[in-house]
């Protein structure tokens, strides 16, 4: 019964925290707020991509790489 | 001022002597710093404190590896800002290193890096894997039909198989790319992709005489790749994945 309950309700409530953590995270990143250097370089690595494949411009990336950087700054 | 530094080179270096640079907004020249048959090769420039290193910066220092190495057969580059006070420092640090670079030279001699990036765009991929396995479309169908214990479960698990085919595939391409480039390459590094978009990393060491038999079998790799797959290729770049010096 211990193994039924965890499937029927700790799993779903568990994914519904991880989506509202997910979610509250990228609203976080979208306002420049990161909570580690990690996620910081995460997102460098994630800008250069885009850029690789052409979905950003030079000055996009140069802009965005910026307020990462100062960003990096401040939590190191 | 101090000195920023670019690599070690086997001395005499012909053809730079008081090049021209840019980098981190300043300009400088090119020197070498000598100690018997061993050089450094650096700039001085009015560095002060910790050097942001952005896309444009690191850029520059690899642009200008890459041009030293055009006039010089073999260069051991140091990471973008790499800085030591003084050219009294620098005979010091060849001094004390002697043997290390010596080695690093010999095994890099006259060859450089290049480097495969492989992009994809995952929803697709993930899409048309599903498609071409008969389990991950059986267990659908099951999902479908109502004909599994726990729908949930079962949906986890076609998350679970697509993910696995998705690693599976990334690394056919990475053998791929390897057996088509063997007879071409003398080293290779894979490195971990670090983007969903990216399924694959590498970069690759060749004589400087090889590269443009690199270029032909790079386009014929990419002829005969699936069209969802990106090839991007870059380089010559002097061996940064394959230069490790730790300098004391």
């Amino acid at each position: 019964m211990l193994i039924l309950d965890d499937l029927l309700f700790r799993i779903p409530v568990q994914i519904g925290k991880e989506v509202l953590n997910e979610i509250t995270e990228r609203a976080e990143k979208e306002m420049g707020h990161y909570s580690s250097t990690e996620e910081v370089l995460s997102e460098l690595k994630s800008l250069q991509v885009s850029l690789d494949l052409g979905e950003i411009t030079e000055e996009e990336y140069d802009e965005k790489e910026k307020l990462l950087l100062d960003e990096l700054e401040r939590l190191q | 001022m101090s000195c920023y530094l670019f690599g070690a080179v086997w001395a005499p270096v012909d053809g730079w002597e008081g090049e021209e640079i840019e980098i981190l907004g300043q300009k400088g020249e090119v020197r070498l710093v000598r100690e018997g048959d061993l050089g450094f090769l650096f700039s001085e420039l009015g560095i002060d404190g910790k050097l942001k290193a952005t896309r444009k910066a690191a850029k520059q220092h690899s642009q200008i590896l890459t041009d030293l190495l055009t006039v010089q057969e073999t260069l051991a580059p140091v990471p973008f800002g790499t800085v030591i006070e003084s050219e009294q420092e620098i005979r010091e640090m060849l001094d004390r290193n002697r043997d290390q670079i010596e080695n690093v030279l010999d095994n890099i001699d006259n060859q450089v890096e290049y480097g495969i990036k492989v992009y994809w765009d995952p929803d697709e991929v993930a899409r048309r894997l599903a498609e071409e396995s008969d389990e991950i479309q059986e267990l659908k169908s099951k999902i479908k039909r109502g004909g599994v214990g726990n729908t949930f479960e079962a949906t986890l698990e076609v998350g679970e198989l697509i993910e696995e085919k998705m690693g599976d595939k990334k690394e056919d391409l990475k053998q791929d790319v390897l057996k088509s480039l063997k007879d071409v390459i003398n080293d290779w590094v894979v490195n971990e992709p670090f983007d969903e978009r990216m399924a694959a990393n590498l970069a690759f060491l060749l004589d400087k005489e090889d590269q443009d038999e690199l270029d032909r079998t790079i386009e014929d790799l990419g002829k005969s790749e699936p069209d969802y797959l990106t090839i991007n290729y870059s380089g010559p770049w002097p061996p940064f994945n394959f230069v490790n010096l730790e300098l004391r």
